[in-house]
């Protein structure tokens, strides 16, 4: 019954804090509003792969029923599952002009012996014909094993990869048939951004008590600790919890932001997300004794994991080594658990996220119960 | 019947002893005061009787019982009113009453009287739907207190109620002190104003340095230093003027307390010398408007058995 208490004691001054609730809440909100709008053609949405058009000429003296019959494969492959449309011409000149007058997306002149695919392209047309030179480049990596084995033992091709599940890692990156908008992208990480700085609250909710003294008050009363600490920190979870749906029901609603079919792994995420920012500030708040420190600290390190978690800008776009990097920010797990679930129904990241999300809430909450049991004299 | 026993409690803090080895016993019905200077230890002896302290060595209880064995029954007998203002700028008064008070167990219409009842009490009942960010330090005192007394605890303690307050709000606060008292509540009232102690109290220590120095009634204090006589001296020129030292040789003169325009002499009763102070007066050009002699009080009785002032 304390503990009910005290967290509609929180529940009831986190609501009269409009400055923190206009930023908790309206921010976000403006934000994905701004930027989904700035960065709509970045994100390239509605894209169909379908609007990909690629014009080949085939030019093997004495042909090669091998490679034909592969780059056949690769053909149907691209053509049923991305909806490219391949057109064939044995005419090196027109192939050119199409692709300089963007009738093609591009142009592949293929000749034999060596086997060379020379790749022609629009200027204009940087992220279609990438997603041709990718795919161009994964048949290629996967034909050259394929020649070899049937030239050597063809009884093993059955054994071999085809060309449509060759590609690695960016073909089969092409294969998302749903790809975020720039609403979409942003109504995710704005939320999680914002609910990354309610690590700021909760460092206040416990630092605020020990400033006013009324911790200490409380604490004079016949209320334990741990008592005082779960109220404390329940009741901002609780309207951290609050603020995100709003935010979330806004874009979804408002801005018709896809947020996918399964809410309740959304709602989640978004729960067990919230418990660990704001357990990470209030475990701030017991270890470090300088509010400006502390504060100064969280302000430096959320706009780094944001920024790592994809934040302003989509991880891809980021190169390789900032990916890499990502893993340390539990924004990063958040982020790719609630696009993977939305855009390819994949729940990995998300069970990843949650788990890192539950874990870090045990470890600083762990934190701040002991230190709250040491650091007495804080509430002096 | 013993309230509150302290049996040779120390409180250390790192090498600072905070309170050394002090033995108290506060009987039902007392106005108990704590007198010292800042830093004499009250705060930490009271924040020890609370529980929010732990004790170093020694032991306290609170109607015979333990307050570390104790803890939870302890603390809800005891209204705390801190030293510091320890409410909710963003909770109304109302709400700031019923939240404290609701920790010591009130629920429901109980609750919501026992808060109105405590804001009627501290005078604050037209402001009870008012956040207190609009209030003045004296209002914010009162509900202060109101926080403290809503669950009608038996034992209240008050540390340093008054300080940075109007005189309006701190004869208030005085008043409200023994009205608490008739009403059968037991105080400890700490403070290093002793004019407000002497106004109150049944009883007092002085504490000095984590001791305590003195332990008894006003009277009983002031007796203990019956062999001094007090003299006032109220001059028209600023008393920074006078040189503390010429006074202090004047055979005798054992303090010398300068105000703003009195000098505060206390001299050994043994020796007559008021005509050389005086004389120290004319000399030195002071134009003295009035020479009163007054029987020692708290002020005196520290200075005399510290050599300092309770201010200092």
């Amino acid at each position: 019954m304390t503990i009910l208490r005290i967290i509609a004691k929180e529940i009831k001054q986190r609501i009269r804090d409009y400055k923190t609730n206009i930023l908790m809440v309206l921010f976000p909100m403006v934000l994905i509003v701004i930027l989904g709008a700035a960065f709509s053609s970045v994100f390239e949405n509605g894209i169909e792969i379908g609007d990909i058009s690629v014009l080949y000429t085939i030019d093997i003296e004495g042909g090669d029923p091998i490679f034909e019959n592969a780059f056949g494969t690769f053909r149907q492959y691209m053509s049923d599952g991305m909806g490219v449309q391949f057109e064939e011409t044995s005419d090196f000149e027109k192939g050119i002009r199409d692709v300089e007058g963007r009738r093609f997306t591009a142009y592949l002149h293929i000749t034999g012996r060596p086997l060379r695919i020379d790749m022609y392209r629009n200027e204009n047309s940087g992220f279609k014909s990438g997603i041709v030179e990718n795919a161009v480049a994964s048949f290629l990596d996967s034909y050259a094993a394929i020649n070899v084995v049937v030239r050597n033992d063809p009884a093993d091709l059955s054994e071999m990869r085809q060309p449509d599940d060759t590609g690695g890692v960016r073909v089969t990156a092409l294969d998302r048939k749903r790809q975020p908008g720039s609403t979409d992208y942003y109504a995710v990480t704005m939320l999680t951004l914002i609910l990354m700085y309610a690590s700021l609250t909760g460092f206040w909710c416990i630092r605020s008590e020990v400033d006013d003294k009324t911790g200490a008050r409380v604490l004079c009363a016949p209320v334990r600790r741990y008592q005082y600490l779960t109220g404390k920190i329940l009741g901002n979870i609780f309207v951290t919890i609050i603020q995100g749906f709003v935010v979330l029901l806004f874009s979804r609603l408002v801005l018709k932001a896809e947020w996918g079919e399964d809410m309740f792994t959304v709602a989640v995420l978004i729960i067990t997300y919230s418990i660990m920012t704001v357990s990470l500030g209030a475990a701030l708040a017991f270890i470090l004794r300088s509010a400006e420190m502390a504060s100064g600290l969280l302000n430096t390190i959320i706009p780094v994991f944001v920024f790592l978690g994809g934040g302003y800008v989509p991880l891809y776009a980021l190169g390789d080594t900032i990916s890499r990097i990502s893993v340390v920010s539990p924004v990063r797990w958040v982020n790719s658990g609630l696009l993977d679930l939305i855009y390819e129904g994949s729940y990995f990241d998300a069970y990843i996220s949650v788990a890192i999300n539950l874990g870090f809430s045990v470890l600083f909450i762990s934190v701040a119960a002991l230190l709250s049991g040491k650091r007495r004299d804080g509430y002096e | 019947m013993t309230i509150v026993k302290m049996d040779q409690v120390t409180k250390k803090f790192g090498d600072v002893t905070a309170v050394d080895k002090v033995s108290l016993e506060i009987e039902e019905g007392e106005i108990f005061g704590l007198l010292g200077p800042n830093g004499a230890g009250k705060s930490t002896a009271i924040n020890m009787i609370t529980g929010l302290l732990s004790i170093d060595k020694g032991s306290i209880s609170i109607y015979g019982k333990d307050v570390r064995k104790d803890k939870m029954s302890t603390k809800s007998c005891v209204g705390i009113v801190p030293q510091d203002i320890a409410i909710y700028e963003d909770l109304t008064s109302l709400e700031n009453v019923k939240f404290f008070a609701s920790l010591y167990g009130l629920r429901g219409e109980m609750l919501e009287e026992a808060a109105l009842e405590a804001l009627e009490f501290t005078g604050l009942s037209e402001k009870k739907n008012q956040f207190p960010k609009s209030f003045s330090g004296g209002m914010k005192r009162r509900l202060n207190i109101a926080c403290a007394i809503a669950h009608k605890p038996k034992l209240i303690i008050m540390d340093e109620p008054t300080v940075g307050i109007d005189p309006q709000s701190r004869n208030h606060i005085l008043q409200s002190v023994k009205k608490l008292n008739e009403m059968g509540s037991t105080i400890i009232y700490t403070s290093h104003y002793m004019e407000e102690v002497e106004e109150i109290c049944t009883r007092i220590a002085i504490m000095d340095r984590g001791k305590v120095i003195a332990l008894g009634t006003c009277d009983e204090l002031e007796n203990m230093i019956n062999d001094k006589d007090v003299v006032v001296v109220t001059i028209s020129e600023p008393a920074s003027r006078v040189d503390e030292k010429s006074i202090r040789e004047i055979p005798g003169v054992e303090n010398v307390d300068i105000g703003e325009n009195t000098v505060k002499i206390t001299s050994a009763r043994e020796v007559t010398n008021l005509d050389r102070i005086i004389q120290y007066f004319i000399q030195n050009n002071f134009t003295i408007k009035s020479v009163e002699s007054k029987t020692p009080d708290l002020e005196t009785v520290f200075l005399s058995l510290t050599g300092r002032k309770l201010r200092d």
